[in-house]
């Protein structure tokens, strides 16, 4: 092992089938149908936001897939898949298309504030980049945030694509959203407002209802929210887990959640502090966590 | 257990003589501080073939036996040293004991729990921890795991040595006060903790002795690896909130104090004010020699970086706060004024502010240093520099930098043929020594309105005695608009990292239409050309993690740009 090797570590936003630390429970995510005719193998292969000398979504195919800095036997980008600029969270549905969250990274060149709003999707079929949905988000310009997309997850059982944006926010002041998107319709509602989130992740009780889980981009808290079957809220957010001080960094944001089918979580942290410091440094971590089944309290695992 | 004897008598034998020695010393520093002792622990134990500080003694207990077969084991010695170099990493073990329960990796049973101990050990060098589990009945390693970025409980010796360097730290014992005394400390009248911290930027061991006073408690983060404080920090006693961390410290304190907070000096004839912006890295501004206002203000928009061997590849980089803000490579610690020494007297002094990536000095990582140097004859010099390392040794610099004047009745002259030549329009130029050089020194000079003060370029030739090897600059001259978005406030990027002509970005404040600018406040930007090298003796703009001391350290090579504007 490398010295180097220890700080960089790939982001991969999105991971089809074999290639995961594992997939939640819920996931219908299906290879995309324009896998078969680029001789990728599929066990081995994904889709990645975050290659060196590359702006927007790569095809890569891992030597070791287990190691997700294994060398890339295969790589491949469709000239549309550029369009969106630099990118940052994907997610899947189970017919195969991708949907795409433009995020600049470095800088802004490659990522017009007039685009920080469109849900991008890959067509399963055609393997082409195209816009989906322009949210109804007003994109602030500001020196202290430029960000605005920065979570996905697809709900598999209501073909329902949850998204954050943290645009507007600053130091004082959050003025993130959460929109729910019908990929049939392309409706869009909005389901929550100032709250900055990173990752998201919907769970459905065993009412019927559902929990929305959530990390926050300003703090090292994972929460959750009530909603009923219409996606509205409840009841106020919950505290779930705290990973203060936890972990190699002790100050991370949670980007990503994933429920496995043993009942455990999974929160991914990562560094973020509202600067563009290019992903593909910052390191990230899993947490795993059990329920605790009496208090129904979180419980690191390791 | 004949072998077990064996195994007892050979480290007796073997390990006597290194271990008197080591008493004898440690007897003798007796009546000295901790830190000293660990200073000469450490460079004892890196001679040593085992470059790793024992917890446990010579003896023929248990726990001896365990850490002695878990050091000989030989996955373990594979991690005492650089396998490049060959230079050992400091390594100590920081806990021998019983196996407990949890101790034991999913599915794995033990035949004999009782005679089986976990041994944990961190190596500083890797800031990774290596934990084994030892049948010292059967004298085997029975399990053995490497865990990178992770630091185990500390032992109690350790949590000593950072009370030890907090109390010892004039800073500290400014910020708590007089009552802040050792005895006190150990005789329990001040109350106190050992919490964890980490430190994010380093990657080195990092713990928080906590001191309360009062309703308040000052956490002091200790750098174990360096040991060295590394801020301090107070809290409310009982509220929780983040974990105080070097980050955190860092961040808080930069962000507080000169993000966008104007910072006012006034020495040795020279006046400014100066902010951490949150793109265009620190700003000077309103900067007068003996009361005469000469520049508006002064900063670095970007950095462009280009890789030859790759067409296109490279970055525009912002560098500014860290939080909140369009900066890609950010500055974690304060700003500092220093003295600038020529032959042996102080003939001006400095303003400088580091950038950086995390992980630095790692591939595809940056660290930047801006520095504006206020000479006493009213000369002054914006120093803008790279500290390596980037993404490969093809790359090409090229950071561009923002000068406006105060006075509104400016002329530029560039020099040709020995010859000063008025500049009528806006336009561009690339330096070109020596035929448009001015008495072989001087690329350019601005007359201001005042008929006894002139600014003339003294263009970087390398000789600076900074180690700069020439800048090769393209400089431009613009109409300085304050009410157009042309640099007064911060700007987002200003052009694309790979263009390899003039068109860095203040081109389009020219092109298409040039405006005249005779008689005019104006703006000269200039974008020097650093081509960065790893080569061996000639390394430049570069920077690499070398083992020292059993610890990796930064050898850096800088490339320091920029001309020298002298009062006339």
């Amino acid at each position: 092992m490398t010295y180097y090797s220890i700080y960089f570590q790939v982001v991969f936003c999105f991971v089809l089938l074999h290639c995961s630390n594992g997939l939640d429970a819920q996931s219908c995510a299906r290879t995309p149908g324009y896998f078969a005719n680029l001789g990728f193998d599929r066990t081995r292969s994904a889709l990645s936001s975050t290659e060196r000398k590359f702006v927007g979504v790569v095809l890569i195919e891992l030597s070791d897939v287990r190691n997700l800095q294994s060398e890339r036997t295969k790589l491949y980008q469709h000239p549309s898949w550029r369009s969106a600029g630099y990118v940052g969270a994907i997610a899947t549905d189970q017919l195969g298309n991708s949907y795409i969250l433009p995020k600049p990274t470095v800088n802004m060149e490659n990522n017009p504030e007039e685009h920080m709003h469109t849900v991008y999707r890959i067509d399963s079929k055609t393997g082409i980049l195209d816009s989906f949905v322009k949210l109804p988000i007003q994109f602030h310009r500001s020196l202290q945030n430029v960000f605005g997309l920065m979570g996905s997850y697809y709900d598999c059982e209501t073909q329902t694509l949850f998204v954050s944006s943290v645009a507007g926010s600053n130091a004082q002041q959050q003025l993130g959203q959460v929109y729910a998107i019908d990929v049939n319709t392309r409706k869009t509602t909005q389901i929550l407002d100032s709250t900055d989130i990173l990752g998201l992740t919907l769970r459905k009780e065993l009412t019927g209802d559902y929990r929305l889980y959530y990390g926050s981009a300003r703090e090292s808290i994972l929460y959750s929210l009530p909603l009923d079957k219409n996606f509205i809220a409840t009841a106020g957010p919950k505290m779930e887990i705290d990973i203060n001080g936890i972990g190699p960094r002790g100050d991370d944001r949670v980007r990503k959640i994933r429920f496995q089918s043993d009942g455990s979580m999974i929160a991914t942290g990562t560094p973020f502090f509202y600067n563009l410091t290019p992903a593909a440094i910052n390191p990230e971590s899993n947490y795993v966590f059990i329920q605790n089944k009496e208090s129904g309290v979180w419980e690191l695992y390791r | 257990m004949s072998k077990l004897r064996f195994f007892i008598l050979n480290l007796i034998v073997f390990r006597f003589l290194k271990i008197t020695v080591f008493l004898v010393l440690v007897l003798e520093l007796s009546g000295q501080d901790l830190l000293v002792k660990r200073n000469m622990q450490i460079s004892q134990v890196l001679r040593d073939s085992f470059p790793v500080i024992r917890l446990v003694s010579g003896n023929q207990s248990e726990e001896f036996i365990a850490q002695e077969l878990f050091l000989n084991y030989p996955k373990t010695k594979s991690y005492f040293s650089e396998e490049k170099s060959g230079k050992p990493y400091l390594n100590e073990i920081f806990s021998v004991s019983k196996i407990r329960p949890s101790d034991l990796p999913p599915g794995q049973k033990l035949e004999n729990p009782d005679k089986v101990y976990r041994v944990e050990l961190y190596n500083f060098g890797m800031n990774q921890s290596l934990i084994g589990l030892v049948d010292v009945e059967k004298t085997k390693v029975v399990y053995f795991h490497t865990f990178e970025n992770f630091q185990p409980d500390i032992p109690p010796h350790l949590a000593a040595l950072a009370e030890d360097i907090a109390l010892s730290d004039p800073d500290v014992i400014k910020q708590y006060g007089q009552d802040l005394d050792p005895l006190s400390v150990r005789m329990s009248s001040t109350k106190t903790a050992l919490n964890r911290s980490s430190c994010q930027r380093s990657q080195h061991l990092c713990v928080a002795p906590t001191f309360v006073k009062n309703e308040r408690a000052m956490w002091v983060i200790v750098d174990l690896t360096s040991l060295k404080v590394v801020g301090v920090k107070w809290t409310e006693v009982g509220k929780t909130g983040p974990a105080i961390t070097e980050r955190m410290l860092q961040n808080e304190k930069v962000m507080t104090c000169y993000c966008e907070v104007e910072n006012k000096v006034s020495k040795n004839g020279w006046s400014f004010l100066y902010t951490l912006t949150r793109s265009d890295g620190l700003r000077v501004s309103n900067i007068s020699f003996k009361g005469i206002p000469l520049y508006r203000d002064v900063k670095t928009v970007d950095w462009h970086v280009s890789y030859s061997n790759t067409e296109g590849f490279g970055y525009s980089d912002a560098i500014g706060c860290p939080e909140y803000s369009q900066a890609a490579v950010v500055a974690v610690e304060p700003p500092v004024i220093y003295p600038i020494i020529e032959n042996h007297d102080t003939v001006g002094f400095g303003l400088s502010q580091k950038y950086f990536s995390e992980g630095w000095p790692t591939p595809c990582s940056y660290n930047y240093e801006q520095h504006f140097e206020f000479f006493n004859d009213g000369s002054f010099r914006p120093v803008i520099g790279s500290i390596g390392r980037g993404c490969g040794n093809d790359g090409t610099y090229r950071p561009v930098t923002r000068i406006s004047f105060f006075s509104p009745q400016m002329n530029f002259y560039s020099a040709q043929k020995n010859k000063w030549k008025k500049w009528s329009m806006e336009n561009w130029a690339l330096e070109n020594f020596p035929s448009e050089y001015f008495k072989n020194k001087y690329l350019g000079k601005f007359t201001t309105g005042s008929k006894s003060s002139e600014i003339w370029i003294e263009g970087n030739r390398g000789q600076f005695g900074d180690g700069g090897r020439g800048d090769k600059a393209y400089f431009y001259l613009t109409k300085d608009h304050p009410n157009q978005d042309e640099g007064t406030v911060d700007l987002p990027t200003i052009g694309p990292c790979c263009n390899l002509d003039y068109k860095q970005g203040p081109d389009k404040f020219i092109d298409p239409q040039p405006e005249p600018i005779e008689n005019s406040a104006l703006v000269f930007w200039y974008v020097p050309q650093i081509k960065n090298d790893d080569r061996k003796g000639n390394e430049y703009c570069w920077a690499e993690s070398v083992l020292e001391n059993g610890v990796f350290v930064p050898k850096i090579y800088p490339c320091f740009s920029g001309p020298k504007f002298i009062l006339k």
